[in-house]
């Protein structure tokens, strides 16, 4: 039997659901530059129809419209891809950051840096060399030294600085994964209340995702949304997710309704270590374990493989995994080198005290402790110049060849024409240097029973006496009573043609990494750029489609009030027109 | 693909970012005047840039040592003609002393002016420039101090470097050209001066054959100090090529230099101008995609 007035109610229904998709459209107009806004889209339906009975036969009416859903526009594979690229280009935007602010500090090629001050240096030896005489020639040696050293420390100090803070963004950033995981859980909590409940909470949704956005710039993650088969009449959705390695099982950080956290990392000492590490905390199935990040994700790992902690290649850390260790190593190396083999072209040499063995020029053994011996730069004359009298200068013309290259350190171990070594001869009582009878001041094969020479190995740690004219040798560091006369060592060096070749290559590798980040964050922006189209063209909002849509449901409820008032007009004639007799 | 406004203004957004970053680029090799700004920029040329800076600069610490190695060898030369003429004056002087027609007290005369000429030489041996005694080898010290006897200075000569293994000397070898000899008993016995005192005491005692042996020690003396001139005359050809080596390969490492950090400000300047074009354009187009949308044409 038709209602009288379902007329009426189908109007009504009509004017709601058009004026609900309004509020929509609205809605969407007033969060066109909303971050994270999904535009919402309105599912107008009809309602369950009438069957009637109509002069014996069945007949089935619509009764109007209503709003089904109110659906958000949004693609999760376009989703998931943004985020994988995202956490890429992160990763190669934080490693070309710091790798600049180390070429930053380097300076080159400007007239400040370390390779300027290891030309002056040689180049004060060359001054040195002509007037041995001369104080202030001395006095500049000295003085460029220690700038020299004041160099290293200065790059050592700003290189561990960038450790620190590197470390410390770490810190940041596990606490930063910490709170998101809290407050995605809250987030699903509300969701699935909200669904249970048959209502679809958009706003939220949209919340969560701009917060797995902001994860995914740390890390990597991944989202695995299934639905829960509990609930037959209605949409509940079981939210899990993952972050790091995608390989790695198990390493979930917000399943459903609860939330793991990171372990807290130990405090750091005065000097910075221990470094944080990244790992699953209390009640996580890998508690305890590192987290694994994968390959090139996320802004967090960039920072761990930067920072590194040592650069030990027994334990597995290299430049891949320890960049900056690695770097300041090659410092230590180059600082190391040139003392030793400074030092070792400086003993052979005799100064104007006329020292057996001359104070050592450079104290220490890496680029932080690089010093001048305080004796030579209380008394500058301690420095040996020369080979045979102070004043012929040879000794500091082959520490200022250091700068081309070897030749000085190989000529250290000198050798005669027969390819044996050839030893300087000294007397031990006076430290003069003297010659053989045969009127040389170096001789290979030490003759006349009076020299016994004093073996060293390669630390130098002396280890016995080798007697050369009858091949005994008598180990132990006392003396068996005889002349003897020392022998230097010559050092190894370093892997490279010379001091400023060695540094010239290290500043070339930097050079060539800092380029690659460029370019792989550069391709990454390409793409992240890519994808964020993609997903706009999915979940953004176009004013201008918006208008079209106002004008359709403006339409359609300027049509349904005029059915109102047509039916209206009708109802009045019943009404007041019907059964009335005059 | 459906395009929204917040697509357009993006991509608008990301073309002008990266237009700008190629001009404040450009501007930035413009006001530094370097091709290269930071390793980063072209790693490879960077190293080699690196490497001439220092070739250069040692270079022209050898050319330094070269020239004042040259003064030193001048000097050396002037003095060794000096004491060419004292000798020369003592060779006059015995010729004078000689002739028969002399009589004693003008050979005394005579003997004192050769007393003045030794001691000349003996102030010539101790010639010095700045703090080097240029005949004392490298035992840097007076050679023949006044007063004293012995002849102080090394056997060897001071060499100054003037490349990565190689040191010329500078000077002359000060024991050969004065004739120095130990004695068995400690001292030292210079022969050029005992050839001007042997004259003094020939002429003192009217010797005839001493007078002859001394003017013929005197020629002796002369041949050596030519000798020895030539022989710096030698060592100043080779420290002037040398030097002249170094300044052309200063010049040549300049030159790579230049070109491989510098920049070519013309070259720069057009790129510059380019790139400000296609920002300007950016920039107008942008500007008339982003504005319209359907709101403008609905009453």
């Amino acid at each position: 039997m038709r209602s009288t007035f379902s007329g009426l109610e189908l109007s009504k229904r009509a004017l709601q659901a058009q004026q609900t998709a309004l509020n929509t459209t609205g809605h969407n107009i007033a969060n066109a530059n909303s971050a994270g806004y999904t535009r919402q889209l309105v599912n107008l339906q009809p309602t369950t129809p009438l069957t009637l009975s109509n002069m014996g036969r069945n007949l089935t009416v619509g009764t109007g419209s209503y709003v089904a859903t109110i659906e958000r526009a949004r693609d999760i594979f376009v989703d998931r891809q943004f985020r994988w690229e995202t956490s890429k280009q992160q990763y190669w935007l934080a490693r070309e950051t710091t790798l600049s602010k180390i070429e930053g500090i380097l300076n080159e090629p400007t007239n400040n840096t370390l390779s300027n001050d290891l030309t002056n240096f040689w180049n004060a030896w060359s001054d040195l060399a002509k007037s041995p005489e001369n104080l202030g020639a001395r006095a500049v040696v000295v003085e460029r030294a220690a700038i020299l050293a004041d160099t290293f420390h200065n790059l050592d100090q700003q290189l561990t600085e960038i450790q620190r803070s590197l470390d410390s963004n770490v810190r940041v950033q596990i606490n930063q994964i910490n709170i998101y995981a809290k407050q995605i859980q809250e987030l699903n909590i509300q969701i699935k209340r909200a669904e249970v409940a048959g209502d679809n909470p958009n706003d939220l949704r949209d919340k969560r995702d701009a917060l797995v956005d902001e994860l995914s710039e740390i890390v990597n993650v991944r989202v695995v949304e299934s639905r829960d088969t509990t609930f037959k009449d209605r949409e509940v959705n079981i939210y899990k997710l993952y972050i790091g390695d995608d390989n790695t099982l198990d390493q979930i950080l917000v399943d459903d309704t609860m939330y793991y956290q990171l372990k807290e990392p130990a405090a750091a000492g005065p000097d910075g270590l221990p470094f944080a590490e990244v790992i699953w905390g209390e009640g996580h199935p890998l508690a305890g374990k590192k987290v694994e990040l994968g390959e090139t994700l996320g802004r967090l790992k960039a920072n761990l493989l930067l920072r590194g902690s040592n650069y030990d290649l027994q334990t597995g850390e290299s430049k891949d995994n320890a960049y900056i260790a690695y770097i300041r190593n090659q410092f230590d190396e180059l600082a190391k080198k040139i003392v030793e083999i400074v030092n070792a072209i400086h003993s052979q040499g005799i100064n104007r005290d006329g020292d057996l063995t001359p104070p050592n020029f450079f104290i220490g053994d890496e680029a932080a402790n690089i010093r001048v011996n305080p004796d030579i730069i209380n008394d500058p004359w301690k420095i040996a110049t020369g080979e045979k009298y102070f004043g012929d200068g040879a000794i500091a013309q082959k520490i200022s060849a250091l700068s081309s290259g070897w030749a000085s350190v190989s000529s250290i171990y000198l050798k005669d024409e027969n390819g044996n070594n050839l030893f300087m001869l000294r007397d031990p009582d006076t430290g003069e240097p003297v010659k053989d009878v045969s009127g040389e001041w170096f001789v290979s094969d030490p003759a006349n029973g009076h020299l016994l020479i004093k073996t060293y190995d390669k630390d130098p740690n002396l280890i016995g006496y080798y007697n050369p004219e009858d091949g005994t040798f008598v180990p132990g560091s006392t003396s068996p009573g005889s002349n003897y006369i020392a022998v230097a060592f010559a050092p190894e060096f370093l892997p490279a043609t010379s001091f400023g070749d060695f540094y010239n290559g290290a500043i070339a590798e930097l050079g060539v990494d800092i380029q690659q980040a460029t370019r792989m964050r550069g391709g990454q922006d390409v793409l992240v750029n890519q994808m964020y189209n993609q997903r706009q063209s999915d979940i953004g909002v176009s004013l201008d489609e918006e208008m079209t849509n106002l004008i359709r449901f403006q339409k359609a409820y300027a049509a349904a009030a005029r059915v109102v008032t047509v039916l209206d007009d009708m109802l009045d004639k019943i009404v007041n027109g019907m059964g009335i007799t005059r | 693909m459906r395009i929204t406004n917040n697509v357009l203004a993006r991509s608008l957004l990301y073309n002008l970012n990266n237009a700008q970053q190629t001009m404040y680029k450009l501007e930035n090799q413009l006001s530094s005047g370097l091709k290269i700004t930071k390793p980063s920029d072209n790693p490879v040329a960077m190293e080699n840039a690196l490497r001439y800076k220092s070739t250069i600069a040692h270079v022209n610490q050898w050319k330094a040592n070269a020239a004042e190695g040259l003064a030193y060898l001048e000097t050396a030369d002037d003095t060794m003609a000096t004491i060419s003429d004292v000798l020369k004056r003592a060779k006059e002087l015995a010729l004078q002393g000689a002739n028969g027609s002399v009589n004693e007290k003008d050979r005394e005369k005579i003997a004192i002016e050769i007393g003045q000429l030794k001691e000349q030489l003996m102030e010539l041996a101790n010639t010095r420039v700045g703090n080097k005694y240029i005949f004392a080898g490298t035992k840097n010290v007076e050679p023949y101090p006044k007063g004293g006897n012995t002849w102080l200075g090394s056997d060897d000569i001071m060499k100054f470097p003037v490349g990565s293994a190689l040191s010329l000397e500078i000077s002359v070898n000060g024991r050969g050209l004065f004739g120095v000899t130990e004695e068995a008993d400690g001292t030292t016995k210079v022969e050029m001066f005992q050839v001007l005192e042997d004259l003094k005491l020939a002429l003192e005692n009217s010797d005839e054959g001493a007078l002859q042996q001394s003017l013929a020690a005197i020629d002796a003396q002369l041949d050596k100090v030519l000798d020895y001139r030539a022989q710096v005359g030698a060592k100043q050809n080779r420290m002037e090529a040398i030097h002249q080596q170094l300044d052309d390969t200063a010049a040549n490492l300049s030159e790579f230099l230049a070109e491989t950090l510098y920049a070519d400000v013309a070259e720069v300047l057009v790129k510059f101008k380019t790139q400000e074009n296609v920002y300007n354009a950016a920039l107008a187009v942008g500007a008339q995609i982003i504005q319209p949308s359907l709101v403008d044409f609905m009453r």
